[in-house]
């Protein structure tokens, strides 16, 4: 089957009728994230979907739907013709209404299908006819999506698949089917020969008594043998369960692990940018008025605060020694006659005074004022003329000449405020500091930022290449762990005791029917033993025969895989592919060295290079089986790939003798132009798809893909 | 008899300002008569009493040491000047009572007419000394409050921003520094 | 060689048969040549693969049943 043309009419992004034309061979659709790669997988997945009327709403065009007019309809169609044996056609669509509340209606879903027969043109269901050209068994193996999709044999089921499919074992059912099973010819007739074979021996009187005993015997040790088998079948099967689950598990481990380590990573950086933005505090007006930052300019004004002030003190001072000196108080004389104006009598206060008394010692002038000395004496008198000044004046006859005493008040006031001074003086820098902390730490919360933000990426990517397992999916997987690798020992315990019984029970057997058949020689059952005798080793013969056809055909799958993963490696490493399987009839995938010797992980290019070369090889089988060749088609199977790999890559596939659709992100540089030297060095058909420019990436209604054919 | 310190005398005054502003910058930038859900949560305030906006103006006419006399139509508020800086009832705020002695200070300091010594001699009554103070201080806030609203004009969102306030002190400041010859900050 | 063909040497490869009843499978390549042969084995393995024919129809086993109990009652040693 080759595909030659594809149809999407307003399906998703692909607006309006869009017709592709398909040749043999290597087919690339190159386009970056967004622009309708998947999409275009997706409609194919869509058309081949034969087992539902698969109508969805969601599937229609929005630009198309936001551009329809009330009460008009239009169609959403894939279709395909392709080459299978002539020329066919399959074509899939629903149409859809918009009515009266702006709502879509859907209706009218046709699955059609035309064959050539002759020159005529004949109809066919649709679904029908896709069966019929590629079935399900072969879609199976032909479509891809991701490279993580890739490894067909994660389910357990899927190599009895393959080989039902693609091996002649069916063939054999009719013969022998399985030990439990018992339904093939060669059951049958051993069952009705022994069945002779024992009703001659219960016929011969002779030897009735060991007959009877010996057949009893029989009877008992078949059944327990079949109770081991059916044993054996259960654990076989819950052993296979729990290793699948194990095996997903493996390679989410190491998902989960980084996930975990990611976590951890971001929600210390997050608590770490939390406390550098807590630091910050930019309420600067707030702090003009709180913490008196407002005062950063007022030195100078407290400076010319404090003069007048002073200025107002001397000059009182001044004038009240004129007065007194008037009044004719003696005391103050020699001071004046000094030109020295005393100090107020509150300055300096009290306390100071009686402790500079106390100490003997000037504090202000940093002098010893011993007892008796004239120092002392100043000082002395100075308290004295406190003590008097805080004392109530006696009532003089005439006012004095000052009534009132603000000059204390703002003295005080002057003193007070000056022990802030310096903290005021310190204001500019304080403010300065703040500005400068507050943006150093805006600083740092930005770097923990863009850290935060490179491992979101990083967990956004880890997520997406786990095949859409949700964060929460990949944590909780962890918790089964312990509990699956004890079922799974367990049953593979009980697997190793089992078949140790089966085969002393069927050993046991053996001998027993020996005796039993020693029973019978020179007896008229003879003939009947020597009949079942050899239908007993036909049936047995049929049954390695099947075994030996599943192993061929396991041979020769793996002999194909590896010469394409030779191919698909050429520079590098590439190893043994070996299909396994186990006695459950599950199978792995694994790859050894030249030695023999299990490569555990190998990197996710190998990884993708075996499960495609395995891919390959199915396909071939499958042709020379069904003599006919179909389409691989791969969604971007090469994303861990490096640059070059992918060029070696895609013209290794350009060089296999099939049609291949890849659809990817290569041949794309880092501005998502394409590369137009990569171009030139492929082989092949090769399309760009990108949505047309303008686009609103929040609407997607602006959303419309066109593909252009660039080579081929 | 003991008489009442001039500092309190000051202190039970509530200086006035031009009417016009009460709409223009005490509601804009302050909780000033906040009641209404419109003032309130549209634009977030900055300060919460309406004083504050104006002991900032005030300031602004002390730094540029410019004056203005007030116009014919003005107001007051609802609290005297006593009770400017109480906030430790606020969340988030710290009361500055100091401050209204710094301002009290740079009024004596800047007051011409304030004759300390006729005071003390009685000539004049506390209350007319006060008188003087207050003048001073309205003239400075007033010539603040148009400074404000020129800036305003010139930068729609100047005082939005969250250094808006803070940059026009810091100016005029430095522009005082610099021209006393001493260092000066950098500019924001 | 068609598929009955291919069976029959599958079958027939069978060691333990090989050894029991004496015969070399390379001189049988075809279901016709088996018929042929004068070893009563031979001849029921093809018999078997022919007659069943790919069935699993009960009626069919009973019918092919009965022909290779008759010719082995008559034939085997």
């Amino acid at each position: 089957m080759i595909i030659k043309e594809l149809t999407i009419e307003n399906f998703r992004s692909y607006y309006g009728v869009n017709p592709i034309k398909f040749k043999d061979g290597l087919m690339i659709f190159i386009g970056d994230n967004g622009d309708g790669k998947t999409t275009l997988f997706e409609a194919l997945e869509w058309l081949f979907d034969t087992s539902k009327q698969n109508i969805d709403s969601r599937l229609i065009s929005e630009k198309r739907l936001s551009e329809l007019p009330e009460f008009d309809s239009d169609t959403v169609r894939v279709s395909m013709i392709f080459d299978h044996d002539g020329e066919k056609i399959v074509d899939k669509s629903f149409s859809f209404t918009k009515n009266a509340n702006n709502e879509i209606e859907t209706s009218d879903f046709q699955f059609k299908g035309y064959e050539n027969e002759g020159s005529q043109r004949i109809p066919i269901q649709g679904g029908r006819l896709l069966d019929r050209c590629f079935e399900a068994a072969i879609r199976k193996y032909c479509l891809f999506k991701g490279e993580e999709n890739l490894n067909v044999f994660n389910n357990p089921d899927a190599l009895n698949y393959l080989i039902e499919t693609f091996s002649n074992i069916r063939q054999f059912d009719p013969y022998y089917s399985s030990d439990e099973d018992q339904s093939g010819f060669t059951d049958y007739a051993e069952y009705q020969s022994r069945k002779a074979f024992e009703k001659a021996m219960k016929s011969d009187k002779k030897n009735s008594q060991q007959e009877r005993e010996l057949s009893l015997k029989l009877d008992l040790l078949r059944r327990d043998l079949q109770h081991i088998r059916q044993r054996l079948k259960s654990n076989r099967t819950n052993a296979s369960n729990y290793s699948t689950k194990l095996n997903e598990l493996e390679s989410n481990k190491e998902a989960s692990d980084l996930l975990k380590s990611i976590n951890e990573r971001l929600k210390s950086l997050k608590e770490k940018k939390s406390k550098m933005e807590s630091y910050i505090d930019e309420d600067y007006s707030i702090k003009l008025l709180d913490d008196m930052w407002i005062l950063c300019g007022f030195s100078n004004i407290f400076s010319e605060f404090q003069e007048r002030v002073s200025t107002f003190s001397k000059t009182k001072r001044k004038l009240e020694r004129e007065e007194d000196k008037l009044k004719g108080k003696q005391e103050l004389a020699t001071e004046i006659a000094k030109g020295i104006i005393p100090l107020s009598p509150n300055i300096p206060d009290k306390i100071s005074m009686e402790e500079m008394i106390q100490d003997e010692f000037c504090k202000v002038c940093g002098r010893e004022a011993l007892e008796g000395s004239d120092a002392y004496n100043f000082m002395k008198q100075k308290l004295a003329d406190l003590i008097n000044s805080q004392q109530q004046t006696e009532k003089e006859e005439e006012k004095p000449l000052f009534q009132n005493n603000y000059v204390k008040e703002l003295e005080r006031k002057s003193n007070n405020l000056e022990y802030d001074q310096s903290e005021i003086n310190n204001l500019l820098k304080s403010i300065k500091d703040r500005i400068e902390f507050n943006n150093a730490r805006k600083v740092d919360a930005n770097e923990i930022q863009e850290s935060i933000n490179i491992e979101e990426d990083n967990k956004r990517k880890l997520l997406a290449q786990n095949d859409g397992l949700t964060e929460e999916q990949l944590q909780n997987a962890y918790e089964n762990i312990k509990n699956w690798w004890d079922y799974k020992n367990q049953a593979e315990k009980e697997i190793v005791l089992l078949e140790k019984e089966e085969e002393e029970k069927t050993y046991e057997l053996e001998q027993v029917q020996e005796q039993y058949n020693n029973l019978a020689k020179g007896s008229i059952a003879d003939t009947s033993r020597k009949i079942h005798s050899a239908l007993d080793r036909i049936k047995k013969a049929f049954k390695n025969a099947k075994e030996k056809n599943t192993q061929d055909f396991l041979d020769q799958l793996e002999k194909r895989s590896n010469v394409y993963l030779e191919k698909l490696n050429v520079d590098g490493f590439y190893g043994i592919i070996r299909i396994i399987k186990s006695s459950d009839n599950t199978a792995r995938i694994a790859l050894e060295d030249s030695n023999g010797r299990l490569v555990s992980n190998p990197n996710q290019k190998l990884k993708t290079t075996m499960y495609m070369s395995v891919l390959f090889a199915v396909s071939d089988l499958t042709s020379i089986k069904r003599e006919n060749d179909y389409p691989l088609i791969f969604d971007a199977p090469t994303s861990s790939f490096s640059a070059k790999n992918e060029i070696d890559f895609f013209n290794v596939i350009a060089g296999i003798d099939k049609q291949c659709i890849i659809v990817t992100k290569s041949f794309l540089n880092e501005s998502g132009e394409i590369d137009n030297n990569k171009i030139e060095q492929q082989n092949g058909t090769i399309y760009r798809m990108e949505k047309v420019k303008p686009f609103d990436e929040k609407d997607l209604s602006t959303i419309e893909t066109k593909l252009r054919l660039i080579k081929g | 008899m003991t008489k009442e310190n001039l500092y309190d005398v000051w202190a039970r005054r509530n200086p006035t300002f031009e009417k016009k502003f009460k709409e223009t910058i005490i509601k804009q930038y302050t909780e000033y008569g906040g009641g209404s859900v419109d003032s309130m949560t549209s634009k977030g305030k900055i300060f919460s009493a309406g004083y504050e906006i104006y002991i900032y103006a005030f300031f602004i006419g002390l730094y540029s040491n410019k004056r203005k006399k007030l116009a014919e139509e003005t107001d007051k508020f609802g609290q005297p000047i006593q009770f400017w800086g109480n906030l430790d009832s606020k969340r988030f705020r710290k009361a500055y009572p100091k401050l209204r002695d710094y301002i009290f200070t740079a009024l004596i300091a800047k007051t011409d007419d304030f004759d300390l010594i006729a005071l003390e001699k009685g000539e004049i009554t506390d209350r007319k000394a006060v008188d003087y103070l207050i003048c001073t201080m309205e003239e400075y806030a007033n010539y603040g409050f148009y400074h404000i609203e020129e800036k305003a004009k010139e930068i729609p969102n100047h005082f939005y921003k969250n250094t808006g306030f803070l940059d026009v002190i810091l100016d005029l400041v430095q522009a005082v520094n610099e021209q006393g010859g001493e260092d000066t900050i950098e500019n924001l | 060689m068609n598929n009955k063909d291919k069976m029959l040497q599958l079958v027939l490869s069978d060691e333990n048969l090989i050894r029991f009843y004496e015969y070399n499978p390379a001189d049988y390549p075809t279901i016709q040549d088996a018929l042929d042969s004068e070893n009563p084995i031979i001849v029921t393995v093809a018999k078997i693969i022919d007659g069943v024919n790919g069935s699993s129809d009960k009626g069919t086993f009973k019918e092919i049943y009965n022909e290779i109990i008759n010719y082995l009652n008559q034939n085997i040693l």
